[in-house]
């Protein structure tokens, strides 16, 4: 069982059950300035809220766009101002039925209640099961019409019809409606969308930055394999022991210059690896004073 | 049904983002702490006397020549240690060798290495 309000003037709201045929039990009548209406989820407006009107439409492919306003020429408000609902086919009836209102009409019902609840315009939603029931909605009454399949403002003037107050055993089928869908679509998704930027803008400046930077930018490496020491190696047994006071390697020359304690012990390790006519071929040696400088000689 | 779709896709892939940062750090950091010469790529961390002290596992001292230039002096070093020495400073990534200089202590039978290096300006 279902609570459905019905909001027939500023000063009076009725409240309904709603069984799961649909059909409506009056419950209460209250004032809708005492009491705290934002939790309502459905609110069915009495004709003195919104305009609405039916019509048959021959082309049966004919799909309106949303927010085409199927009754422009019969509305007296402006563009500007106007509230439409979506356009609603009836296909058992093959009519088209569609409410609209002033912005500022709806907005003295969503400062009522809250701008999630959805507004249905009772004309187009309310069923009865004979053409003969008349209800009064706001200022007009109102009758069903099995033909459109919704109801329209009640011609009669038959002063022994009887009129319905309220909508006590009627039945209730939401088909048209006014909702702020887009806005709460877009309210609702406003903060998941931050909460996905905040956790991009924190997870690059956590980590992501540094880490596509490594992988994109990898560091500079360089390979600082002694050139010379292979050098050394092999002519390490021509070298006295002690002989040396120090070596020195010089990557950009690919030299390794040997520094010996006296001029007269490098003149003798000069005479040795003279002799020498294989390291003579590949190895620039060059004698100044007590040092000796191997290098690796540049094919012309 | 789109809309709660739509955020719950939002939620699922901002966790996913989270987390995908964490994992992230994780692995940059597994990157950089298995680099044992990671500190060379940060430019307060070159002229870090303990850092190369670490590397090496030798007392030395540190020369700042030029912007991108170091000296490194490993002093009192034994014979039996040059070996190890010069295979540490080949195996330097991050920073060009370009002299180094072996230089004999007859009387204390210890060697003196000096080193110089260029490091990349962007670092």
């Amino acid at each position: 069982m279902k609570k459905l309000f019905r909001l027939i003037s500023p000063q009076k709201l009725e409240v309904y059950h709603l069984n799961r045929r649909g059909e409506l039990n009056l419950r209460e009548e209250i004032n809708p300035r005492s009491i705290k209406l934002k939790r309502i989820k459905h609110l069915l407006v009495s004709a003195n809220y919104t305009n609405w009107d039916t019509t048959q439409i021959e082309n049966v492919a004919y799909k309106p766009k949303p927010n085409t306003n199927l009754f422009s020429s019969k509305s007296l408000f402006n563009n500007e101002n106007l509230v439409t609902s979506n356009a609603y086919f009836n296909e058992q009836t093959g009519y088209w039925a569609q409410a609209w209102t002033s912005d500022e009409k709806l907005s003295t019902v969503w400062k009522l209640v809250s701008k999630s609840t959805i507004i249905y315009p009772e004309a187009l939603n309310i069923v009865c099961k004979t053409d003969v029931t008349f209800w009064q909605s706001g200022p007009c009454s109102l009758n069903f019409s099995k033909k459109t399949g919704f109801s329209s403002i009640s011609k009669n003037n038959n002063q022994d019809s009887v009129i319905a107050k309220t909508l006590d055993g009627f039945l209730f089928s939401p088909k048209v409606s006014f909702q702020k869908q887009n806005r709460k679509a877009f309210s609702s998704l406003f903060w998941p969308f931050i909460f996905l930027l905040g956790s991009l803008v924190f997870s690059w400046h956590y980590s992501f930055r540094d880490t596509v930077n490594l992988l994109t930018h990898p560091p500079a490496t360089f390979e600082n394999t002694l050139t010379g020491l292979p050098l050394l190696q092999t002519i390490q047994n021509k070298i006295p022991d002690g002989a040396l006071s120090g070596v020195e390697f010089n990557q950009r020359k690919r030299a390794v210059t040997l520094i010996f304690l006296s001029d007269e012990i490098a003149e003798r390790f000069l005479q040795k690896v003279t002799l020498d006519t294989d390291l003579k071929e590949h190895v620039k040696i060059e004698k100044i004073q007590n040092t000796i400088v191997l290098s690796a000689k540049v094919a012309e | 049904m789109i809309k709660s779709v739509s955020i719950y896709c939002l939620c699922m892939l901002s966790a996913g983002i989270f987390i995908a940062g964490f994992y992230s750090k994780d692995y940059y950091k597994e990157i950089i702490i298995s680099d044992n010469q990671e500190f060379s790529l940060i430019s307060n961390d070159i002229i870090a006397q303990s850092e190369w002290e670490n590397y090496f596992t030798h007392d030395l001292e540190i020369e700042k020549i030029s912007e991108n230039v170091i000296q490194i002096l490993l002093k009192d070093v034994l014979s039996e240690n040059v070996q190890p020495l010069l295979a540490k400073l080949q195996q330097i990534r991050y920073a060009k060798l370009h002299n180094v200089n072996l230089i004999g202590d007859m009387k204390k039978k210890v060697f003196e290495i000096v080193v110089v290096l260029t490091v990349p300006q962007d670092t």
